[in-house]
């Protein structure tokens, strides 16, 4: 099989990932519970990827940074922790329904919403959201790429916007931490959401939050958290604040691992690589009749994604024909991206998202290319 | 906490916290009561907090 769905969660993890994750389940006891040599070898290894993330982000210090269990989580938390009856919040057309449905459901709570709309080609214009601030408006909370057009979001502009409004700044990274530079104390970002599973490189099932210092979030789930045992109310201190049960010590093994394979590595090398085979694609297939390719690729800052439709054909059609015939995975639909579906008008047939890692081949593009040649000419 | 005791040779181990002195679970740091003054400098330098230092007989 040909693997173009790295957005939905990269296939390939690093070897070091995999035998740390291994050695975790074999090892490692349960993390903050007790004295014994196995739990605080785990006490021991998410410390140490607390430590990791935060200088991978540039958080202030380890504690800034919580667990969950993907960014879904870490969003529903950032959301609905800090949000309130009066409120009003600003995102974008971009989003994903993990940022999307947590919003509408404090809308529904008496939060008041804004969408700032993209332009054609799916961008966000930074002046247009500063223009959407109210008096009561309380958080912005957006995308930093977008996960049908690949496009990122200037989120050191909206940073900067929030920051001189006094406004919460939170930010969805789900498809750009592990490939794209994020430093949350220079682009002013008070919340960042992150999955271990995409561009990390880390397991499913992974994720975090890092909180700015003084910014308070109230817990989405209580209860074990090792430590304040007799009292009713759950520590207020973070990391454990925003952590609760027994957390996913192998998976968190992994990601430890992860981050130490994307420094070693370069991010930089990693993101230059998959933007290569990224072009290679896009530019074999933009001259093929019938294709048309949605997002922005006059510039390159920008996710390794490229999504389109054939001419006569629903996408999970294309999709279906290029599994099954070609043995290349990729995702048709919707992507959990209404909105970004209503503004690119593709909401009857949705699109066919390629999408890249470093570890694909050129070899496999150029088959791909060949493979959306054939079915374009029998449409 | 343990790391920086280690670089320091600071004697001891991370302990679960004696049940008489909180009754909340957790961990602490157990070392010789002569370490004390020497111990809570390093910390302070390291930016480490404690919630207490106590003395006890384990």
């Amino acid at each position: 099989m040909i693997y173009f769905d790295n957005a939905a969660t990269t296939l390939q993890k690093p070897d070091p990932v995999i035998q740390a994750a291994v050695c975790a389940i074999r090892s490692l006891g349960n993390a903050g519970r007790g004295g014994h040599e196995a739990t605080l070898a785990a006490s021991r290894v998410l410390y140490e990827t607390r430590e990791k993330l935060a200088a991978f982000f540039h958080a202030e210090s380890a504690s800034r940074i919580a667990f969950t269990s993907n960014s879904t989580e870490a969003l529903n938390i950032a959301i609905k922790g800090t949000l309130k009856e009066g409120d009003h919040v600003i995102t974008t057309q971009l989003e994903h329904n993990s940022l999307l449905r947590p919003l509408y459901e404090m809308e529904e709570r008496g939060v008041q919403l804004s969408i700032v709309p993209c332009d054609a080609s799916g961008r966000i214009d930074p002046a247009e959201l500063a223009r959407s601030i109210r008096k009561n408006t309380k958080a912005v909370f957006c995308t930093h790429g977008s996960n049908v057009t690949g496009n990122l979001v200037d989120i050191a502009a909206i940073g900067k916007i929030s920051r001189e409004n006094g406004l919460l700044f939170g930010v969805d990274a789900s498809q750009t931490a592990g490939t794209i530079p994020i430093d949350v104390q220079n682009m002013n970002i008070d919340i960042l959401c992150f999955t271990g599973h995409k561009g990390m490189l880390g397991l499913q099932g992974t994720g975090g939050i890092y909180v700015h210092d003084g910014v308070s979030v109230r817990p989405l789930k209580t209860g074990g958290s090792g430590v304040q045992s007799y009292e009713h109310r759950h520590p207020a201190q973070m990391p454990e604040a925003l952590e609760a049960g027994t957390p996913n010590g192998p998976g968190i093994a992994g990601l430890n691992a992860a981050v130490t394979y994307l420094l070693e590595t370069g991010i930089d090398v990693i993101h230059t690589r998959e933007l290569a085979l990224m072009h290679r694609f896009y530019n074999g297939i933009r001259v093929i009749p019938g294709i048309t390719v949605y997002g922005d690729f006059s510039a390159d800052d920008r996710c390794p994604i490229v999504s389109l439709n054939v001419s006569g054909y629903d996408s999970s059609e294309v999709s279906d024909e290029l599994s099954c015939t070609y043995q290349i995975a990729t995702r048709p639909g919707a992507h959990c991206a209404p909105l970004m579906h209503e503004a690119l008008g593709t909401v009857s047939r949705g699109a066919v998202r390629f999408s890249f890692s470093h570890y694909n081949t050129e070899k496999e593009v150029d088959f791909a290319i060949s493979a959306l040649r054939e079915i374009a000419q029998e449409s | 906490m343990e790391r920086v005791c280690r670089e320091h040779n600071i004697p001891g181990r991370l302990i679960p916290v004696p049940h008489f002195l909180s009754a909340g679970c957790g961990l602490a740091w157990c070392a010789p009561p002569e370490y004390r003054g020497v111990l809570q400098n390093i910390l302070s330098d390291a930016g480490i907090c404690c919630e207490a230092v106590q003395e006890c007989l384990i």
